[in-house]
């Protein structure tokens, strides 16, 4: 890159890069203040274990069938 | 087959190659780069496992992740919504970092390899524990332990390993962690969070177990080795920052403890009290597992694996008659285990790899350290094997703190006698110089001996044969001879043994047998070769600067032996 547009990109990244953490925080509280909240009016199923009872707290892991590449290529 | 297996982005990044199914290399990126745990893509430490099996990236068959990004999303996703509003800091915190990098992981592991059109596995993080600890092992059946924080959901998991598969077969999850409890400990005791754990261990001999009965509280526990925490008292759940909340700190009495004030007899019975409930949960979860599988053998990995003083009770109290814990049982093991995983269990090849040693890291040549000493006008001694071994012996012998630098690096985080301090275990003030001038850190910190394998029961009380090569057991030291070896006995009586073997470390056995002749003593005081914050070193670089900004007396550096007292003083 010409030191010209070299020197431009630098000084336009020290503009907008604030500007972009700003948004993402703003965004990301918007989204926790006023979405994340209608999910966790769904407390009831307790995915975090909160309210565990009973003789065992073990919990039975999927057997897995699948041991392929294919299957482990997946991220989930 | 090449196979490379990746830890990375939480703590401890480490690489791993396997070809054919032998652990050729294995390596943490902290000792590269030298930032203490980091968390980072491997890059250096991949460069080096492949410069080590001799290959290029185009020659990596397969590229192993040590855990599925996506399974850890959804449960912090789970985790900041029905935390709600607690997790907010948190969630503004962890959520852009994972939308931004965390979950185009694949394409992330892809540029740093310089390798877009690689495929990339994805094993899960407590398989890949199980793998690095049962695959690698010498059991052909055995029970499976995986002791850990917190992987994607599971954070304990247990089943049993038979020939070249893996049957995980019950899990704890998240946020019920024995991991999380011990990091909770260790932040209210004011140390850091996944660095300073072995502190809390260090410290509990110090005191006594007055708040068992508090501990309790935080704690239920099923006969068949479950258990839950009680999280009215935690705050991991909801926040990156903090383990615990006011309610914890009032059962207790008192607030945290502030980093680096002074350490009163307070902390020292948290310590012991929350070392003992850590051990009753751990062998009541071994013993459970014993009788569910009727097993002999049991593997362990996993960051509480390194919970020396509860796996030796494991050994000792349960019915299981053999142990076997992966050195690097934290998450840089991880990277061992998931390669394993793909070689073994993926692509069903019969295991023929036992890992009997931890020396899988760098190895620099004699001539290499020798350069290091002259580009920087060190005086030394050069000397050939016999005499490079008795005139350490000797300086041991003289009460000097050696350097010993030798061979191929540790993988894990013990020093196993290639890059290693060693002392006289037989001066009783060695503890406290060492601690004092060379590691520059509290006094409490304990030591921990190396002994000849065939001598080890002499001193400790442990069957006769029985190996012990990464200090991950904790024996008594016998009564009678105590007082011989007054600087690796910890406070109440026992000792981390390392046994050493001429079979995996030649020179370190050769070394030591030599002391053990003058002195009657053959054991060593064996503490990892670097300063307080910092990695192990690595090079001859690193070895030769941390001896000179240190008060040890002598380096042995490959061939080479350098006399601090030789040195004049503007290069100290």
């Amino acid at each position: 890159m010409p030191e010209y547009k070299s020197k431009f990109m630098r000084r336009w990244m020290a503009i907008v890069r604030p500007i972009g953490v700003f948004q993402t925080y703003l965004i990301m509280t918007v989204v926790y203040v006023l979405i994340v909240p209608f999910f966790s009016l769904k407390r009831i199923v307790d995915p975090l274990r909160l309210r565990l009872r009973g003789d065992t707290y073990w919990e039975p892991r999927k057997k897995q069938e699948d041991l392929t590449l294919e299957r482990y290529y997946k991220p989930f | 087959m090449n196979i490379l297996g990746i830890s990375c982005y939480y703590h401890d990044a480490a690489a791993a190659l396997v070809q054919d199914g032998t652990l050729v290399a294995a390596a943490e990126e902290e000792r590269f780069n030298r930032k203490k745990h980091d968390p980072g893509f491997p890059k250096l430490a991949i460069d080096y496992c492949l410069a080590e099996g001799g290959i290029t990236r185009e020659q990596i068959d397969h590229v192993v992740f040590y855990e599925k990004p996506f399974v850890k999303f959804d449960r912090i996703l789970n985790m900041y919504t029905f935390t709600w509003p607690h997790s907010m800091v948190s969630f503004l915190k962890a959520i852009p970092l994972w939308l931004k990098d965390r979950l185009w992981m694949r394409t992330d592991i892809q540029k740093s390899l310089e390798m877009p059109d690689k495929e990339i596995l994805f094993a899960e993080h407590h398989m890949s524990h199980a793998a690095s600890a049962f695959l690698v092992s010498p059991y052909e059946k055995a029970a499976i332990l995986t002791l850990d924080g917190v992987g994607e959901w599971t954070t304990t998991g247990r089943g049993y390993g038979d020939g070249n598969q893996i049957h995980l077969e019950e899990q704890i999850s998240f946020p019920h962690s024995i991991g999380l409890l011990y990091s909770a400990i260790t932040s209210y005791l004011g140390f850091r969070v996944n660095d300073a754990e072995w502190k809390v261990m260090g410290l509990a001999p110090y005191g006594e177990p007055k708040y068992v009965d508090q501990f309790a509280e935080l704690v239920d526990m099923k006969p068949d080795g479950s258990f839950r925490l009680n999280m009215k008292y935690f705050a991991h759940h909801w926040s990156s920052k903090r383990m615990f909340n006011r309610r914890f700190e009032r059962l207790f009495g008192r607030p945290q403890r502030l980093p680096e004030s002074e350490l009163e007899d307070f902390h020292r019975d948290i310590a012991h009290s929350g070392q003992k409930i850590v051990e009753r949960i751990i062998v009541n979860l071994a013993r459970a597992t014993h009788e569910k599988y009727g097993l002999d053998d049991l593997c362990i990995a996993g960051g509480v694996g390194l919970n020396s003083v509860a796996n030796w009770r494991i050994l000792k109290e349960t019915p299981f008659k053999r142990v076997w814990i992966q050195p690097a049982a934290g998450d840089s093991g991880g990277a061992v285990g998931a390669a394993f995983f793909v070689w073994n269990t993926l692509l069903g090849n019969p295991r023929t790899y036992e890992m009997r040693h931890a020396y899988l890291g760098p190895e620099y040549s004699n001539d290499e350290c020798e350069a290091v000493l002259k580009a920087r006008n060190i005086p030394y001694e050069k000397h050939d094997r016999d005499a490079l071994v008795k005139e350490s012996a000797k300086h041991v012998a003289d009460s000097k703190v050696i350097g010993w630098y030798q061979g191929r690096m540790e993988f894990g985080p013990r020093a196993l006698g290639s890059r290693s301090i060693i002392a006289n275990p037989m001066n009783p003030e060695m503890k406290d110089i060492i601690n004092a001038k060379v590691k520059f850190r509290e006094k409490f910190r304990p030591f921990a001996p190396a002994v000849l394998l065939e001598r080890a029961h002499e001193f400790f009380e442990m069957d006769e044969g029985l190996e012990l090569p990464y200090m991950l057991m904790v024996p008594k030291v016998r009564a009678e001879v105590r007082d011989k070896i007054p600087a690796v006995t910890h406070e109440d009586g026992t000792g981390r043994v390392q046994t050493v073997t001429r079979r995996d470390n030649a020179l370190y056995y050769d070394m030591i047998e030599e002391f053990g002749k003058h002195s009657g003593v053959p054991v060593v005081v064996n503490t990892s070769f670097n300063v307080r914050g910092e990695p192990i070193v690595n090079t001859p670089e690193n070895a030769l600067n941390c001896f000179l900004k240190t008060g040890m007396d002598v380096l042995v550096l490959g061939n080479c032996i350098v006399d601090k007292s030789r040195i004049e003083g503007d290069l100290v």
